[in-house]
């Protein structure tokens, strides 16, 4: 118990009429005037590196939609991802891979936009379930996306309507094939496209008010 | 020994320290699986990691310190590495031992800390603070049962010379200060745990709650850095501990035996408890920790 | 030289501290204890005015006055008792014996322990501390706490320690000088862990670090008086710093409490500069020279056999860690408010000033001889033995250890300059983001003013606390002013104002002046 109760904690309030969100002008974002520009593709020792990219991918634990539920036993003991060097990270500097588990709703993809784009590269996105696909079973719904991939690059699907975990781990495992061959270069895409893709976004979420990068 | 030869191994046994930080950090994973029932990465999964991290082909940083923090980090743990004397009698893995004594390695532990913690706190992020805040109040807290040990292990041998330690130590496995001043060494072993940060006081880093804490925002190379310098700054303290608790070591294999007996100490402590609140780990060790301590000190003020 | 950039409140300021100062000069030359009496009399009187000149200053000026008064008149105490063996100068003290020795002892001591602030008497200190003007603040702190320690040393260390074996049992006096120099290195460093206003915090920490000098005066050892000293001039000299540089942030952004503040680094980064080399000398931390203060008190309560002192000093200082992050994070680092995005650098001569502070720190870090050798010199000519020996040109060495200070300084550098450019070359070029560019799981941070975690930072830390953070100190002042106030109460009730009780006032004297004249 707090013996010194005579202190108040001052309550900040806003400045009336202001936004419940930071300007975005003051220099407090470094988005919009600085021009994104894509790394080279090709690099030296790329098979190596690929190979540690692969066997040590990091998870951002940020469950998105009812796929998310799958996702736990596939940490715990049962099917075990840790096995194959995956780990769940709690913020998005320190991860790689995104899933996007099942439906998206538009205010989710607001905010996944920006967890998104906060992750150093390379990285990846998994997209989880038919609804990440076509639309599932929420195809008609009128808060959801229905094709993930007009709003980011997406490097693998997983089907199912829930994919069990022995589906995710062999979607994992091809995951894992292909940065070890390659061929999983969805963030240079979506950099090297930026303005596609950025304008799909702006179409779909109505409420923009982050910087058009969020670094 | 000409000083150029001791630099080189040194700088070898810094790299060896890492690998075997890196290693042990590994281990603890798999057998964390083990008794969880399941299969667990392998061993050298931290070396994969840390791979990775390197190989990123992105970064973003906050200013100058937080270039820093990681260097203080890493440097903190180098830095304490080569002040602890690997092995007595075998100059080339002596290290610099002779430019402080035991309370400079105490200190130094702090150098790494508070350099992380001004660092990471740069980012501007909230949890930062909070992790810091937490992590600070318990470093207080368990300074407390070790600064007793400490006392009670120097006035034995009336030095703070970490030499003298070891070779006070010398002659048998009961003269080993574990088992000559059991009160201290609890004391001393149980602050251990907090010193690590791990289950159950690592509020601190706690992911649920804080992402990480001070780490939060890193990424790549400072990653990567940080990450050394975690693997090299618990190889330090289990050496450490090994020379002031265990008698030292006559050789390599004795090195690795006996700080993994240490380090699986505060491994099988935080697979079993769950983990504590910052006033409770601060009442924890402020309470029978310290009893223990003060109980060491009057054991040799007795003799 | 800071004066240059900070404006004084009140144009006697100057005249006041040149005052000041030829009272500090005057008590350190005094041969005779009326002198030093003098000296210290005008000091206290000097320092109160120029206290009161703050801009919230009564209750700190009256405070900081009632208890330098109390102090005055012990120290005068001691000295008439002193007088009454015949001594009066400060080179006879030497010549008391037995319990005159005692009792002039302990009222010296007791008067300059409670102008340091020691625990129980300290209430004035941090009020004194943080509403005195910003001015005079850094010499407040850094030289005028200083004087009673050399008071300690001159008067009281004279008064040789054989003539007080007439201790309680086997608490000799020295022990309790140390005891209450511990706690109140404790208690101190405890208190300013919590506090919001910043010079508040460096005033709790002042009287922290000085009652480590006091500890370390007590040990009476050549080692213990060489650490006090040299601690006393590094405090000086750090505290100094950092009470500079808070002046400088509170003149240029007008705000004292932390949760007004943050993120200040980008705009004042040589404030910031000094601010850390400010808190890694408090911290002890090494390379710098704080730390070999720490390591020449340890090994000297070591020495002496102080197990338990050492270890609990061992732990006020871990605390000490605490409120020096505090300091410089909730003003540095965090979040930049929107009010303070224009503020421009401290003024110039503040930097300057802080300079000419940093210069002797970072010398200090490397050749602690330099001041070592000259207090060496000081030690064996009032103990006859010096404490720390050189082994080799670098490392100083006591019966308990080693240290080599510019070996640790290389070595530290060598680390950072090899780590630096790994970091700089290998890898990526990193981006460098912008002041809300951070994780907030996902979603666009809120303005920084909700974003700087600032108030109430230890708060899990207070309430482990709790039980002996009751404000026991100032309830204990408090009743006790109460009860002078009601003793002054009830003798005021005597002047009624009616003739009448008066007159019965009169032949009641006039009556026991008979019965006494008549029994005699």
């Amino acid at each position: 118990m707090a013996t010194t109760t005579k202190k108040k904690l001052p309550v900040f309030e806003p400045p009336a009429g202001s936004l419940a969100h930071a300007p975005l002008g003051q220099g407090c974002f470094l988005g919009e005037t600085e021009r994104l520009q894509a790394p080279k593709l090709k690099e030296a020792l790329a098979t190596i590196k690929n190979w540690f990219r692969a066997n040590s991918l990091w998870v951002m634990a940020y469950g998105t939609g009812c796929g998310a539920i799958e996702l736990r036993p596939l940490v715990t003991s049962r099917f075990d991802f840790e096995r194959f060097g995956m780990a769940m990270r709690p913020t998005s500097r320190q991860s790689n891979v995104l899933i996007i588990s099942g439906y998206l709703a538009v205010k989710s993809l607001k905010r996944v936009i920006r967890a998104y784009e906060q992750m150093p590269s390379p990285k990846w996105v998994v997209g989880l379930g038919s609804c990440t696909i076509n639309g599932g079973m929420y195809w008609d719904s009128y808060n959801t996306i229905n094709r993930l991939d007009l709003y980011l690059p997406v490097d693998m699907y997983i089907a199912g309507c829930m994919p069990r975990p022995e589906a995710l781990l062999a979607g994992f495992g091809d995951l894992m094939q292909r940065i070890k061959r390659g061929e999983a270069n969805g963030w240079h895409h979506y950099l090297e496209n930026f303005d596609w893709y950025k304008a799909n976004q702006k179409k779909v979420i109505t409420d923009w008010n982050m910087p058009d990068y969020n670094w | 020994m000409p000083f150029v030869v001791k630099l080189g191994w040194s700088l070898v046994g810094v790299v060896a320290a890492i690998a075997y930080g890196l290693t042990i950090g590994g281990l603890i994973r798999k057998v964390m699986a083990r008794i969880q029932g399941r299969i667990g990465p392998p061993v050298w999964q931290p070396f994969i990691d840390l791979g990775k991290v390197i190989f990123q082909r992105t970064a973003t940083q906050h200013g100058v310190m937080f270039y820093l923090a990681p260097i203080f980090r890493a440097g903190g743990g180098m830095g304490l590495y080569l002040l602890v004397p690997v092995i007595i009698g075998v100059p080339a893995l002596e290290n610099f031992s002779f430019n402080g004594d035991l309370l400079l390695v105490m200190y130094f532990i702090f150098f790494g800390s508070l350099g992380m913690a001004l660092g990471a706190a740069e980012a501007g992020h909230p949890h930062a603070p909070i992790g810091i805040s937490r992590g600070l109040s318990q470093m207080t807290a368990y300074e407390l049962p070790f600064a007793l040990a400490m006392v009670a292990l120097a006035a034995q041998v009336h030095s703070f010379s970490i030499r003298e330690i070891v070779i006070a130590q010398q002659g048998s496995v009961l003269h080993w200060n574990l088992f000559a001043n059991p009160l201290a060494a609890a004391a001393a072993f149980l602050a251990f745990l907090g010193m690590n940060m791990y289950s159950p006081f690592n509020i601190v880093g706690a992911p649920q709650e804080i992402p990480v804490g001070p780490p939060t925002e890193y990424n790549s190379k400072f990653l990567s850095l940080m990450m050394s310098g975690r693997a090299i700054l618990a190889v330090a303290k289990i050496v450490l501990f090994m020379d002031l608790f265990l008698g030292g070591a006559h050789s390599l294999l004795e090195v690795f035996a006996k700080t993994l007996v240490i380090y699986f100490w505060s491994v099988f402590v935080g697979a079993v408890f769950p983990r504590f609140r910052t006033e409770q780990s601060i009442r924890f060790f402020l309470g029978w920790p310290t009893v223990a301590g003060l109980a060491g000190v009057l054991l040799v003020l007795v003799r | 030289m800071a004066g240059l950039g900070l404006t004084a409140e009140r144009g006697s300021f100057w005249g006041l501290f040149l005052m000041l100062v030829g009272s500090v000069v005057a008590i350190l030359q005094a041969g005779s204890l009326l002198a030093f009496f003098a000296g210290w009399e005008l000091m206290t009187w000097s320092s109160y005015l120029l206290v009161s000149q703050g801009r919230r200053a009564d209750r700190a000026g009256y405070l900081y006055m009632l208890f330098s008064g109390a102090a005055g008149f012990l120290v005068l105490g001691g000295m008439m008792a002193a007088e009454n063996a015949g001594v009066t100068t400060l080179a006879g003290l030497a010549q008391l014996s037995g319990s005159t020795a005692l009792v002039a002892w302990g009222l010296l001591a007791a008067g300059f322990a409670i102008k340091v602030a020691s625990m129980g008497a300290h209430i004035w200190a941090p009020e004194a501390y943080s509403d005195a003007p910003d001015l005079f603040t850094p010499f407040l702190s850094g030289v005028i706490s200083k004087v009673p320690v050399f008071g300690l040393a001159a008067v009281v260390a004279r008064i040789s320690v054989p003539a007080l074996a007439t201790g309680v049992g086997p608490l000799q006096p020295a022990h309790v000088l140390g005891l209450i120099g511990g706690l109140t290195a404790f208690g101190m460093t405890l208190l300013a862990v919590f506090q919001e206003d910043m010079k508040r915090l460096l005033a709790y920490s002042s009287v922290g670090q000085v009652g480590y000098v006091v500890l370390a005066m007590a040990v009476m050892t050549p080692l213990g008086w060489t650490a006090g000293l040299y601690y006393a001039v590094n405090h000086m000299l750090f505290k100094g710093l950092l009470f500079l540089a808070v002046a400088g942030v509170i003149a240029r952004t007008g705000a004292r409490t932390f949760a007004d503040l943050g993120g200040l680094i980008r705009r004042m980064p040589a404030s910031f500069v000094a601010v850390l080399i400010g808190i890694i000398a408090l911290a002890g931390v090494p390379p710098l020279s704080g730390f070999a203060g720490k390591w020449l008190l340890y090994e000297a309560l070591m020495e002496k056999g102080w197990l338990f002192q050492a270890a609990f000093m061992m732990f006020a200082s871990v605390i000490a860690f605490l409120y020096c992050f505090r300091l410089i994070h909730s003003i540095f680092l965090g979040q930049l408010k929107n009010e303070n995005r224009e503020v421009r650098e401290a003024p110039w001569p503040v930097l300057a000033a802080e300079l000419a502070l940093i210069v002797p720190i970072m010398v200090l870090s490397v050749r602690p001889q330099l001041l070592i050798e000259p207090i060496q010199r000081l030690v064996a000519a009032v103990f006859g033995a010096p404490g720390v020996s050189f082994a080799d040109a670098t490392t100083m060495t006591t019966s308990f250890g080693y240290f080599n200070a510019a070996a640790m300084m290389a070595m530290v550098a060598v680390l950072f300059v090899v780590l630096l450019a790994v970091l700089l070359t290998l890898g990526p070029k990193p981006k460098k983001v912008k002041q809300l560019d951070i994780v907030y799981a996902g979603e666009v941070p809120p303005p920084p003013e909700e974003l700087h975690y600032a108030w109430a930072f230890f708060r899990p830390y207070e309430k482990a606390f709790a039980p002996i953070l009751k404000e026991r100190a100032t309830a204990f002042w408090r009743g006790a002013a109460d009860v002078t106030e009601a003793l002054a109460d009830a003798g005021r009730r005597f002047y009624t104002g009616n003739a009448q009780t008066y007159v019965l006032y009169s032949v009641l004297f006039i009556l026991v002046l008979v019965a006494f004249g008549l029994g005699r």
